[in-house]
């Protein structure tokens, strides 16, 4: 059963369920996993390796043209921005869903 | 009447769902207040010294930022008047109404971005349409040129942070053009200056200087929201309605392995980059900072034989000074044109500076 965890802004479309990776600014991008789903404060440019390996990205600040929601719309992955808690609430490893057209991210485990 | 209103209704466009405690890696929005008047009477004997109020765009082309970066260089410097305790009200006049000036001449059919960043005149975007080198593009090579992109603006993000992005990132178009017998969209992304040498060491900065991105879209309609790092889709899907390409670096076209090299380099650069500014302390990141203000105008500067650099007072000016408060509201987010219009201060500039 989906749960609802958490609403932010809906900046790149798309729908995407995957395992979530909580990746914050000066971590390794080694250790982040390919098509894993980045779950961060804000991204910055020392985490562009990692972005490049995300299948969708969500992040606590920002808005619909901040450097996460570009970036996304850029390679054509889903993005919610502005969650505010998604580093809280979300865990490394669990099983989300990202609906970046409605902004909301589903609880699969 | 005044530009600002039109001025507003694009601008707007760049804060509309945001709130402003996003920006990296310094508030400056409160750090401009401390200096930017100091700066604009600088600009202003350049000014002086080129006479550049009886000159046209095209006459002083060649000497000024792209079009995104004098847009943006309008946002900060409207509620920097208000951080700087409201002096210099003429300075603020005629620097901004040059650059108001300058948009309206190089972009005669949206001057401040509000959909687009026409830069090209028809006869220039036929002349890209039949020299370019259009490679055909499958989904595969549009994420190879979003991966591009990306890592070109994350080093961007270093090289010049969220203070002056858009002088190393701009875009033009969207433009509307007919090929193969399909109806495409062209939008062109471009980076123009990656080795900006006053400001980092060499070792930090991308092996080239500058590249363009060209991209025909189809049933993919594009919107540029008043600076051109700022391109919204508006409908369709980038990937899939990707129909030709070209990536030229520093004069050359690329192929789709040199783009991959490229995509990694820029990316590796940008991670390094950003490293050592989260080295900086407070007063380290206020210098960096301005610097990267100033370097915006070095091409203008020298050409009036001036030092395009900060001088002594502005130094002075920064010097174990904190950021200013209350100059824009933190946390609070811009939902509609009237409150983006009073909380920049962009009501009180136009009563107070352009009317008055």
């Amino acid at each position: 059963m989906n749960k609802l965890m958490l609403k932010g802004l809906p900046a790149s479309n798309g729908i995407i369920e995957g395992i979530a990776k909580v990746f914050l600014p000066g971590d390794d991008a080694k250790e982040f996993p390919q098509d894993a789903i980045m779950v961060t404060t804000l991204t910055d440019p020392t985490m562009v390796m990692a972005m490049m390996k995300a299948s969708a990205i969500v992040t606590d600040m920002g808005g619909i043209t901040s450097h996460p929601a570009i970036l996304s719309r850029e390679m054509g992955i889903p993005c919610i921005v502005n969650t505010k808690l998604g580093t809280k609430l979300i865990k490394d490893g669990q099983r989300i869903k990202v609906d970046a057209i409605t902004g909301e991210i589903y609880d699969l485990d | 009447m005044t530009w600002i209103k039109d001025f507003a209704k694009a601008s707007y466009g760049i804060y509309a769902g945001n709130t402003i405690d996003a920006f990296q890696p310094l508030d400056f929005f409160h750090f401009f207040g401390l200096w930017y008047d100091l700066w604009l009477i600088e600009v202003l004997k350049a000014f002086d010294k080129l006479d550049v109020d009886k000159k046209h765009y095209k006459d002083l082309k060649h000497l000024l930022p792209m079009p995104s970066n004098m847009r943006a260089i309008l946002i900060k410097a409207i509620p920097s008047y208000v951080g700087a305790g409201k002096k210099n009200k003429e300075v603020y006049r005629r620097f901004t109404n040059f650059k108001a000036r300058m948009l309206q001449e190089a972009c005669i059919e949206d001057p401040f971005g509000k959909y687009s960043t026409p830069l090209h005149r028809r006869e220039e975007v036929e002349q890209i349409m039949k020299t370019i080198l259009w490679r055909t593009a499958t989904e595969s090579d549009a994420r190879v040129l979003g991966k591009l992109i990306t890592a070109a603006a994350s080093i961007v993000h270093g090289l010049y942070n969220d203070v002056v992005t858009d002088f190393g990132w701009d875009a033009y178009g969207p433009y509307h053009k007919h090929r193969a017998g399909k109806n495409l969209t062209l939008l062109i992304r471009d980076f123009p200056d990656l080795q900006p040498h006053p400001l980092w060491p060499k070792e930090l900065m991308p092996e080239i200087k500058k590249f363009q991105i060209y991209q025909l879209f189809e049933k993919v309609e594009w919107e540029i929201s008043c600076v051109g790092c700022h391109t919204i889709l508006k409908s369709g899907n980038p990937i899939s309605g990707l129909r030709y390409f070209a990536v030229i670096a520093d004069g050359k076209p690329l192929t789709l392995e040199e783009i991959k090299k490229l995509t990694f380099h820029l990316a590796t650069k940008a991670e390094s980059l950003y490293k050592e500014i989260r080295k900086k302390d407070f007063e380290e990141l206020k210098l960096m900072v301005m610097w990267q203000e100033c370097y915006q105008l070095k091409a203008l500067l020298e050409a009036a034989g001036m030092d395009w650099r900060p001088t002594a007072e502005m130094l002075d000016a920064i010097k174990n000074q904190p950021l200013q408060t209350g100059v824009l509201p933190h946390g609070v987010m811009m939902t509609s044109l009237d409150q983006y219009m009073k909380e920049f201060h962009l009501e009180t500039f136009e009563k107070e500076v352009l009317k008055n």
